[in-house]
């Protein structure tokens, strides 16, 4: 059976209430995401908001992801400052695609687990072969087609048909996750939903459910392994720690 | 020679207001909000059921066109209509529609 999961969800939008919506909705875990201003403004009730969520997460039966988004343009500097202070706090950090330099650097930089397009997004060959090379995931989101201007929604889907085709040409399905990126409770849908919706951008049914489910499964699982200790660097994993034998 | 006869799926949504025809024509927009005419002639939505204490419904599409009406569902700006299950008959549908739980009035 699979265990879907929304890996963006504003950490503002979930309160019990919605947390109780995303499991009748059929998501065994959410990404509670906290934007990278509000985690400036104030680090310390962000991180708290993220412990708490995790805590009624459980009591829900949902597991909660803790995340931060770069969601505003920024200079590298500035990201590698927030990299270097929160990345061991949170399991998840993502970068939006909004400007060239953001978008390279963020795919260069291996403390930056995911890649969210946004409509007019542009990845080149160097920033793909970063995201295989470093096992990073490409992230697209329902809320850009739920725009209230049809054109603009035409334009989204147009935008991330041409992102699953370059995905499918260079073999990166795999990598593919697809959320919700809902910053109110009425733009949360059901997983299936959100998987027909993207495989009529050109994905197969099975492989746009994996997007939804086993994709973003494998990549929290990887950013635990990590936070935990389990991969201390790229390519090595601690199976067990043995004793002194001498 | 006759033409084939379309085999249909029931959809059981849960809807925020159960009247059947105000539903089918929001239905209607969405799909074609997303598909245009020929996307609505690939669903054909239909709301053949309906349990308003429940506030559960259920929606005869065309089996091709299931996907497209769940993602004309997910596109739409507003949450319509959540779906719950899809049945292969209308008499399954609605023993599901049966054994589930009353929901709650409103759609979040």
């Amino acid at each position: 059976m699979r265990a879907f999961i929304d890996l963006l969800v504003s950490a503002e939008v979930l309160t019990r209430e919605s947390l109780r919506l995303l499991r009748e909705l059929g998501f065994s875990g959410v990404g509670a995401s906290v934007s990278v201003k509000r985690l400036i403004s104030d680090p310390a009730a962000s991180l708290e908001a993220l412990r708490n969520l995790k805590a009624e997460g459980e009591a829900e039966g949902i597991d909660v992801i803790s995340r931060i988004t770069v969601d505003e343009p920024m200079g590298e500097g500035s990201l590698k400052k927030i990299l270097r202070k929160f990345r061991r706090r949170v399991e998840v950090v993502s970068v939006y695609a909004l400007d060239r330099k953001l978008t390279a650097f963020a795919c260069r930089d291996a403390r930056v687990d995911v890649i969210t397009l946004l409509p007019g997004s542009r990845l080149l060959r160097g920033d793909l072969a970063y995201i295989r090379e470093y096992g990073k995931a490409v992230e697209v989101l329902v809320a850009p087609l739920q725009a209230e201007d049809p054109l603009a929604s035409a334009k989204a889907l147009a935008y991330y048909s041409g992102v699953m085709e370059l995905l499918g040409r260079k073999k990166m399905v795999h990598a593919l996750i697809l959320s919700s990126g809902a910053t109110s409770p009425s733009a949360l849908r059901d997983p299936r939903s959100m998987a027909s919706l993207l495989s009529l951008m050109g994905l197969s049914y099975d492989a746009a459910l994996d997007a939804v489910s086993a994709n973003a499964a494998r990549l929290v699982a990887e950013c635990r392994d990590k936070l935990a200790g389990a991969v201390p660097v790229r390519g090595v994993r601690v199976l067990r720690v043995g004793g002194d034998d001498r | 020679m006759t033409a084939r006869r379309p085999v249909f799926r029931y959809v059981i949504v849960k809807v925020a207001d159960a009247d059947a025809n105000l539903l089918e024509s929001k239905l209607a927009a969405a799909v074609m909000r997303l598909g245009g005419v020929l996307g609505l002639a690939r669903v054909e939505p239909a709301v053949v059921y309906v349990r308003a204490d429940k506030g559960l419904a259920v929606v005869r599409v065309k089996r091709e066109g299931l996907p497209l009406f769940r993602a004309a569902l997910a596109a739409y700006k507003e949450p319509l209509a959540r779906v719950v299950k899809v049945a292969g008959t209308l008499r399954k549908a609605q023993a599901i529609c049966s054994s589930l739980p009353g929901a709650s009035a409103e759609l979040r």
